[in-house]
């Protein structure tokens, strides 16, 4: 008898953990903070030099608060095929979801401090 | 009391109770499982963080600069391999390092910054370990090593400053990527770039300091 006690306590046990995860997000209210994004048929050699010079053309402060240039990758599928595909899509039959947008927007989430 | 210790009883009697057992186990199993894969990542994942560490923790010393420890000149064997010779071990290929020199006699501070980028562009050949995480990091280096050539040229607007530092970093590129197989490396190495921001600091030393 004690024994299957102690086994249905086990299983509660078991199923019971539960992990909340509190995400406090802080953005500062001074700064500005540029998104640069690779195209579809950039490469990533272009990509990073674009940002690269983006970064020193913005590097003097405006309004008194600083420029910060960050890089979201933007992947390219099927050597821009899939790309233009979604393209297509988007602009011709209204897509509602893109996964890569998703996790772009999820990048900026992490990144955007301003 | 009597009625729980029946129901219990009965509860344990029935069919059900095994085809719970069961899933518990096969639960138990996956759990099992789900540590030893979790071990194994959270051990690779120590190695990612050390190494990232070391990353941004090479930095270019004044002696660099100064040329105190300046290699010799490694001759046709600087090209014999994608990762080239760095016989004083700083960080930076021995090719490069003397071209940079050869360049700027005369320009301390044009040398800080151009060797900064330099050791940042052949930290990518040199990783014992090249996965998304390693390659952004060296990425943010070589975006601070960039910005830190930048930040020697002033009135950053003007299109003559932006084609001043396009040359001082072509300067070093050109030397760095000087063959087929080191241009397919580094197209190789980019292609596990993720998304990142820049690094706080820019310079490695306090050019300001440096006698010309």
């Amino acid at each position: 008898m004690k024994e299957k006690l102690l086994f249905i306590f086990i299983i509660f046990v078991f199923f019971s953990f539960s992990s909340r995860v509190f995400a406090v997000e802080l953005c500062s209210p001074k700064g500005y903070t540029i998104l640069t994004i690779n195209g579809v048929f950039t490469d990533l050699e272009g990509a990073i030099r674009n940002k690269d010079s983006l970064s020193f053309k913005f590097s003097k402060p405006y309004n008194n608060q600083s420029i910060k240039v960050d890089y979201l990758y933007n992947p390219t599928h099927l050597g821009g095929l899939g790309d233009a595909i979604d393209a297509v899509q988007q602009g011709l039959f209204d897509q509602k979801s893109d996964y890569d947008l998703t996790e772009m927007l999820n990048d900026a989430s992490q990144k955007v401090t301003t | 009391m009597e009625k729980i210790k029946n129901f219990i009883k009965i509860f344990f009697a029935h069919k059900i109770f095994k085809i719970i057992m069961w899933v518990f186990f096969i639960l138990c199993g996956l759990f099992l499982i789900l540590v030893i894969y979790r071990f194994f990542y959270l051990n690779n994942q120590e190695k990612i963080d050390a190494q990232v560490i070391k990353i941004h923790n090479t930095k270019l010393t004044v002696d660099d600069v100064l040329g105190k420890n300046l290699p010799s000149d490694p001759g046709a064997q600087a090209d014999a391999t994608v990762q080239g010779i760095d016989a004083n071990n700083n960080g930076i290929r021995d090719d490069v390092e003397l071209a940079v020199f050869k360049e700027y006699p005369d320009s301390a501070k044009t040398r800080a910054v151009l060797l900064q980028y330099a050791l940042a562009l052949q930290m990518e050949v040199i990783q014992p370990m090249i996965n998304t995480i390693t390659a952004t990091e060296v990425v943010r280096e070589q975006s601070k090593g960039f910005q830190c050539i930048g930040s020697t040229i002033i009135n950053s607007e003007s299109q003559q400053a932006f084609e001043k530092l396009n040359n001082l970093v072509d300067f070093v590129k050109n030397k760095q990527f000087n063959t087929k197989e080191r241009k397919n490396s580094r197209i190789n190495f980019l292609e596990k770039v993720r998304s990142y921001s820049d690094l706080e600091s820019v310079c490695d030393i306090d050019y300001s300091n440096l006698p010309n």
